[in-house]
């Protein structure tokens, strides 16, 4: 560093007079040498001397014996009033204020006037979404449940908010399952299995959605145009209610016009009455196996449909990644073994249909996408990609009228897709098995090419030709879709070509970052791996996905390397500005807090500051369960006042 | 009401708070809503507070955040009021003038500052307390003080660079 910048450096301190006698003396030399040293350090020296005068003292001295009367006047009238929002005090002193000068008196008196005149003349508040995000703020429980077909509450929740909005507890039960969440341990009970499994909420974690409010208040962000469209006073099961329509979900939300709270979402009614007493408790029947997977507990062997649980996963892996390399002969295998062991899981059965189609054993296929068309119907869930799926496989069986039905009901949402992307999510999930094990930037690649594949889709089923030259690199011109929307309108016809085989866009996972990722994972989860090794690997691969870097620096953290744990951190930073911006806030104090571990506390302060500025919005928060660690702008504000310390 | 202790509390420390306020926010009446926020949400709070409370340390604190708090809800700072002073400008007949701007974009920029930052400015140039005890006030360390001291310094002198000239 040069003289100058040295001496740069020193001149706040100078202009404070905190240096010693030679320090000052080095800064002096150089001030009467540099011309740009000196400018600056006359504006910081007139600031300081400007600010000793700023808000001189009074010389009234009645001020003082005023005030302290006007506590005692108001202190002897003090009445509590807890159902206020604003403090008694704070109310009569904002009334105080707004009426001390003439010109706000006369804005006050119009307000007043006018609000009562609206009241007058016009009906009640439109309903809008922000309604329902105020009330959500009061809910203090969530009653969740599906009626079965035969008029049966099924799968049942009941999740308690914390103040901060957040899911504190969680129950859940069917038929089959009891699962309590109690944010310090979690009790599964599978009835059918008798037996009890406890597990750290490290190892697993159930919720629900994990803020209402937030859901509602991204909603509200987005607009009423395009992602929602509400509709108001209609009516639900004969109750008056407001309808919105999530258009990326096709999915329902009735609201109560007079709570302005959700009575149903999707599929589930809503209640928030008190739950009964101890809901969240559970008492260990009688008989049952008890197995505790928490880390330190005495482990007993797993039972015998456990172990099948665990072999079923590790084969529904292999399967899908045997669909993905076109060895459908394999898949088809592997998916009929999970569905052995566990019927229920969609998505195996609807693969496996998917490698029969391409091994044309199509009457198998249709078979099994009717098991995936059931499982959902019973809850009243469409599955569009479900129904393009089996009425292909009808198609290529010959079994054209049945082909028809299904791709009726599957053409208008591909159609609705082509203006909003996001609908088309479960048909891209249904045509790329290894989604799931994407990273954040190959799942945006594939959204943005959601439009592209669609249409790739939609001249399939009818053999037309609009959208013929269309790339992964850019945007689908808005005459194909206009085109598409117009022939949907006129004709709609369902016409599949046989000959045609969509181009779909699907990128390929490259094993290096994929392998890097799961050893990451498991080095922090298990402890197992050489981190050193994984940071260099990451490096050298220019990993681009900012979770895996943070799990890098966590584990790096967690070996005492702070300095590749900043990197590691750094590098989440810049990739999370563009994947998840609104979670930044994370990586940013992660880099604080090793700056502290580092000693580097001005640079540290920087960082905090800087996550702070990111924090966007009360109640969140980024929890790091391994290391007892839940950054909000509490956390960081904390971390402001003292250095982080690791113990 | 109390058993007096309230009303001691209040004659002792109502010089220090509405000090503390008036030097922040230049303006008799605005310190005087702060002063009443600050005893009143003690009052409100009086049988919590057991007899190890360090008053001044606490109404410091609350004194300055009430005051930095109320200064963000006006719309426009208060117009300083004419004080007896020796004016530091005095070479240029505008000088007086020049000054009372100046100092009051230094409020108004002083409210703009990051909480700790304008926290730490106010208790170090406004009250002149010396950084141990800011440290103590603030629970915070002594190099912490000075960096965000150090922080609204420079940030001020940026913001107000074309009135420092």
């Amino acid at each position: 560093m040069s003289t100058h910048e040295k001496t740069n450096k020193l001149l706040v301190s100078f202009a404070l007079e905190e240096l010693s006698e030679a320090e000052a003396n080095q800064v002096r030399t150089h001030l009467s040498q540099c011309e740009m040293c000196r400018r600056e350090y006359n504006r910081l020296k007139t600031l300081l001397d400007n600010t000793e005068h700023v808000g001189q003292l009074t010389t009234d001295e009645n001020i003082y014996e005023s005030a302290q009367q006007e506590v005692f006047e108001t202190v002897k009238n003090y009445q509590p009033k807890p159902n206020l929002s604003v403090p008694y005090f704070g109310r009569r002193l904002l009334w105080r204020t707004i009426m001390k000068s003439r010109i706000t008196k006369l804005a006050t008196a119009a307000a007043v006037l006018m609000i009562v005149s609206i009241g007058v003349f016009t009906s009640k508040p439109v309903y809008g979404l922000t309604d329902t995000i105020e009330a959500m703020e009061k809910i203090h429980f969530i009653h969740v449940f599906k009626y079965a077909e035969e008029g049966r509450i099924n799968d049942e929740k009941w999740i308690e908010i914390d103040s901060n909005g957040y899911q504190a507890r969680f129950r859940q039960e069917s038929n089959n399952i009891l699962i309590i969440d109690d944010t310090d341990k979690v009790i599964v009970y599978r009835k059918d299995k008798n037996t009890v499994i406890l597990y750290d909420v490290n190892q697993k974690h159930y919720q629900w959605i994990a803020n209402l409010g937030k859901l509602f208040r991204t909603l509200a962000g987005k607009g009423e145009k395009g992602s929602i469209e509400i509709e108001r006073n209609v009516s639900f099961e004969n109750m008056p209610a407001h309808r919105i329509h999530l258009t990326e979900w096709n999915m329902n939300v009735y609201i109560d016009p007079s709570t302005k709270l959700p009575i149903a979402i999707g599929p589930y009614i809503v209640n928030y009455e008190n739950p009964p007493a101890d809901i969240f408790a559970f008492d260990i029947p009688d008989g049952v196996l008890v197995l505790d997977k928490r880390p330190g507990a005495n482990s007993i062997e797993d039972p015998d449909w456990m172990k099948d649980d665990e072999l079923a996963n590790r084969d529904f892996k292999k399967a899908r990644q045997a669909l993905a390399e076109g060895e459908y002969s394999e898949a088809v295998e592997l998916f009929m073994r999970v569905v052995a062991i566990q019927p229920m899981r969609n998505w195996a059965v609807f693969w496996l249909g998917k490698a029969q189609h391409y091994l044309h054993q199509d009457k198998a296929a249709i078979e099994a996408f009717s098991d995936v068309i059931s499982m959902f119907q019973k809850f009243g869930i469409e599955t569009p990609y479900a129904h393009l799926a089996r009425g292909l496989a009808y198609a290529f069986e010959g079994l054209y009228e049945e082909a028809k039905k299904d791709l009726t009901i599957a053409l208008p949402v591909m159609i609705q897709a082509l203006r909003n992307p996001k609908i088309a999510k479960d048909f891209d999930y249904a045509d790329d098995p290894l989604y799931r094990d994407r990273n954040a930037r190959q799942r945006e690649m594939i959204e943005n090419v959601c439009v592209m594949n669609m249409i790739h889709r939609l001249r399939q089923i009818t053999s037309q030709k609009m959208g013929e030259d269309l790339s992964p690199d850019s945007k689908v011109p808005e005459e194909v879709i206009a085109a598409w929307e117009n022939w949907y309108h006129t004709s709609g016809e369902i016409q599949v070509d046989f000959d045609y085989q969509p181009d779909l866009y699907i990128p390929e996972v490259p094993a290096s970052e994929k392998d890097l990722c799961d050893r990451a994972v498991k080095f922090l989860l298990q402890g197992e791996g050489d981190i050193s090794l994984l940071f260099s690997e990451a490096k050298q691969v220019q990993l681009k996905d900012y979770s895996v870097w943070s799990a890098l620096g966590l584990g790096l953290y967690k070996e005492g390397m702070y300095v590749e744990a900043l990197e590691a951190f750094q590098y989440a930073e810049q990739l999370e500005e563009k994947q998840d911006p609104e979670h930044i806030y994370g990586p940013i104090t992660w880099q604080g807090h090793v700056l502290d571990l580092l000693g580097r506390r001005e640079e540290a302060i920087e960082r905090y500051e800087s996550a702070l500025k990111r924090y966007s919005r009360s109640s969140m928060y980024v929890e790091y369960g391994n290391f007892g660690i839940k950054i909000d702008d509490k956390w960081i504000q904390k971390r402001l006042e003292e250095p982080f310390d690791r113990n | 009401m109390s058993d007096g202790r309230f009303e001691k509390l209040v004659e002792e420390h109502s010089r220090l708070v509405l000090n503390v306020a008036l030097r922040v926010l230049g303006n008799a009446e605005l310190a005087q809503d702060v002063h009443q926020e600050v005893f009143l949400a003690i009052w409100r709070r009086w049988g919590k507070f057991n007899g190890d409370t360090k008053w001044n340390a606490y109404l410091y604190r609350a004194a300055v955040r009430k005051s930095l708090e109320l200064a963000r809800r006006e719309k426009r700072m208060p117009v300083r009021e004419q004080q007896d002073r020796t004016d530091i400008n005095q070479e240029r007949p505008d000088g007086a003038l020049r000054t009372a701007e100046l100092q009051r974009r230094i409020q108004q920029c002083l409210v703009r500052l990051p909480r700790r930052q304008a926290e730490v400015f106010v208790l170090a140039r406004l009250e002149g307390l010396p950084y141990p005890q800011i440290a103590r006030l603030l629970d915070c360390c002594e190099s912490t003080v000075k960096v965000h001291l150090h922080r609204a310094v420079k940030r001020l002198a940026g913001q107000l660079a074309e009135f420092l000239e």
